[in-house]
């Protein structure tokens, strides 16, 4: 883990309780950076080789990279 | 050759925390020669000051006078950098670390920071001797890539402005019912949603809008309630122009000052300023979630969102959807000015996807398509952008969506039932057909109760 690692996002199923799935996450390799508890979603770094293990989580139903984006010039 | 400069020392509004609370205090001491665009631009929304000085000077030496010139700065105590020693004369004006000012050779100027003036008495308003190797003193002034800094210098703004900004399409048709014929005192957009005959202004109702912040201290603001929280690590003050503008729309005054039509819906609203997107207009999507989140969590009734990219549907975004409106809230989205399929967030389910209409009520050709719930005014839009400019046009769908945003404001305060998925329904219901396929224009232009 470190801080050069890429930043997924982690969507939680609806209603999910989400302090277990950060644990699990955190134990299959995830540098956790925020918890979003409100809307569901995990922010966390990790190398991309672990990202099928987050996705193997109970609880969670998507991982994806985040995405930068930038304003339409004027 | 001089020593190479050091770097630049920071100044109070760039110091590194996480403290949200934007908090800036630049006093005009710490304006040196060597001081960033931002920090001046900041340094004058403080004074509040109407003209566009950046509060440092132009010293312009007599012919031949260059030499004493210096000299005369020098023994001031002045640190005077000097053009000569960066190659070609190309001098880093972020590289000019602690100098009071700056010297220009080939032109005769030197540009001389305020608060070096102010503290050896150096007054531009006095009257420079006959002998002085300064031929005159002027500020320095701001400099903006459009023309709205003339507008503003003029004083004014005619409500004939809002005519002026023409298509010049051929064959551009009015609306048949004449309704959009310029009613002088408001934009053509606010008139196209039927805004000025509601008796609705948002009162009570919070809209959130997510973008580069605002301009906390623009005039037609005053007075306003407003909550503010930064997710990217710069102030909530908006030194972009694009947050300031699309609140202005959502939430703008009923009369604003002098002669400036009506650009804003809930003109009563709770403001909610999220900052996820930096002073460059540039960000990711994690700001973006916290963010949202925020704003669910401080059950915004309307959260507007007037940014996103050309990706397929992102599970976060439609999650966030999901929770604002199981909380009875609503978000909406641009839908983007790709001229392609619409972008995420607005491309998301439980997201409302607004695309942009030309003063014409076409849909604009640079608007996004597909999923498109409703759509707005978004061609020239005028609105408030942070001072010294304080009102600006812009378009896209970034200006539609918080047209649609205020309007669905006004509808909430209508009636408490209008939440969540109840209200989003309400907007697709009462929008003004269009004669152009869903794909472009949803349910239609949207309408005030």
């Amino acid at each position: 883990m470190s801080t050069s690692d890429p930043l997924w996002t982690i969507t939680c199923e609806p209603g999910a309780d989400l302090a277990p799935i950060c644990q699990a996450l955190q134990a299959a390799g995830l540098d956790v950076v925020e918890v979003l508890d409100i809307i569901g979603v995990i922010q966390g770094r990790c190398p991309a080789a672990v990202v099928p293990k987050l996705a193997a989580v109970p609880g969670v139903a998507d991982v994806a990279p985040t995405l930068g984006f930038q304003l339409d010039p004027e | 050759m001089a020593k190479k400069p050091n770097p630049p020392r920071r100044s109070a509004s760039s110091t590194k925390n996480d403290d949200d609370t934007g908090n800036v205090n630049v006093n005009d001491s710490a304006l040196g020669a060597g001081c960033s665009i931002e920090d001046m631009l900041l340094a004058a929304q403080e004074r509040g000051s109407d003209n566009l000085e950046t509060g440092r000077y132009l010293v312009s030496f007599k012919d031949g006078a260059l030499e004493e010139g210096i000299k005369a700065l020098r023994s001031q105590s002045m640190r005077v950098a000097d053009a000569r020693d960066f190659g070609e004369q190309a001098v880093a004006m972020d590289g000019l670390g602690d100098a009071d000012a700056v010297l220009f050779p080939e032109i005769n100027v030197a540009l001389v920071g305020g608060g070096a003036m102010a503290s050896r008495g150096m007054d531009v308003a006095e009257e420079i001797a006959s002998d002085s190797p300064v031929e005159v003193i002027e500020p320095e002034y701001f400099v903006f890539s459009d023309g709205e800094a003339g507008a503003y210098l003029r004083g004014f703004l005619r409500a004939t402005e809002t005519i002026a900004r023409d298509l010049g399409e051929a064959g551009e048709e009015r609306d048949d019912e004449g309704e959009d014929a310029q009613v002088l005192g408001a934009t053509w957009g606010i008139n196209a949603c039927r805004v000025p005959p509601s008796s609705r202004n948002g009162l009570r109702i919070r809209v959130a809008v997510l973008d580069t912040g605002m301009d906390l201290g623009h005039p037609d603001f005053a007075g306003r309630a407003i909550v503010s929280a930064s997710f990217v690590g710069q102030p909530v003050q908006d030194l972009h122009s694009h947050g300031t503008h699309c609140i202005g729309t959502a939430c703008g005054p009923q009369a604003p000052a002098g002669n400036t039509p009506r650009y804003g819906v809930a003109f009563r609203s709770t403001i909610y300023v999220g900052k996820v997107l930096s002073n460059a207009g540039n960000s990711v999507s994690g700001s973006v979630l916290a963010g949202m989140n925020w704003a669910v969590a401080n059950n915004c009734q309307v959260i507007s969102m007037s940014l996103g990219s050309q990706s397929p549907v992102q599970a976060a975004y439609t999650n966030a959807g999901r929770a604002a409106l199981m909380r009875g809230l609503v978000m909406v989205a641009a839908a983007g000015n790709s001229a392609a399929g619409t972008g995420a967030p607005a491309n998301s389910p439980t997201i409302m996807s607004v695309a942009s209409l030309d003063r014409n009520l076409r849909p604009s050709s640079i608007s996004n398509f597909g999923k498109i719930e409703i759509s707005a005014p978004g061609r020239d839009v005028y609105s408030s952008v942070p001072r010294p400019q304080r009102y600006g046009y812009k378009s896209g769908t970034s200006m539609a969506a918080p047209h649609v945003a205020g309007v669905a404001a006004l509808w909430a305060q209508s009636s408490s039932a209008l939440r969540g998925q109840a209200l989003w329904n309400r907007l697709l219901a009462t929008a003004r057909p269009l004669p152009f396929p869903p794909s472009r224009v949803g349910r239609g232009l949207v309408q005030a109760p």
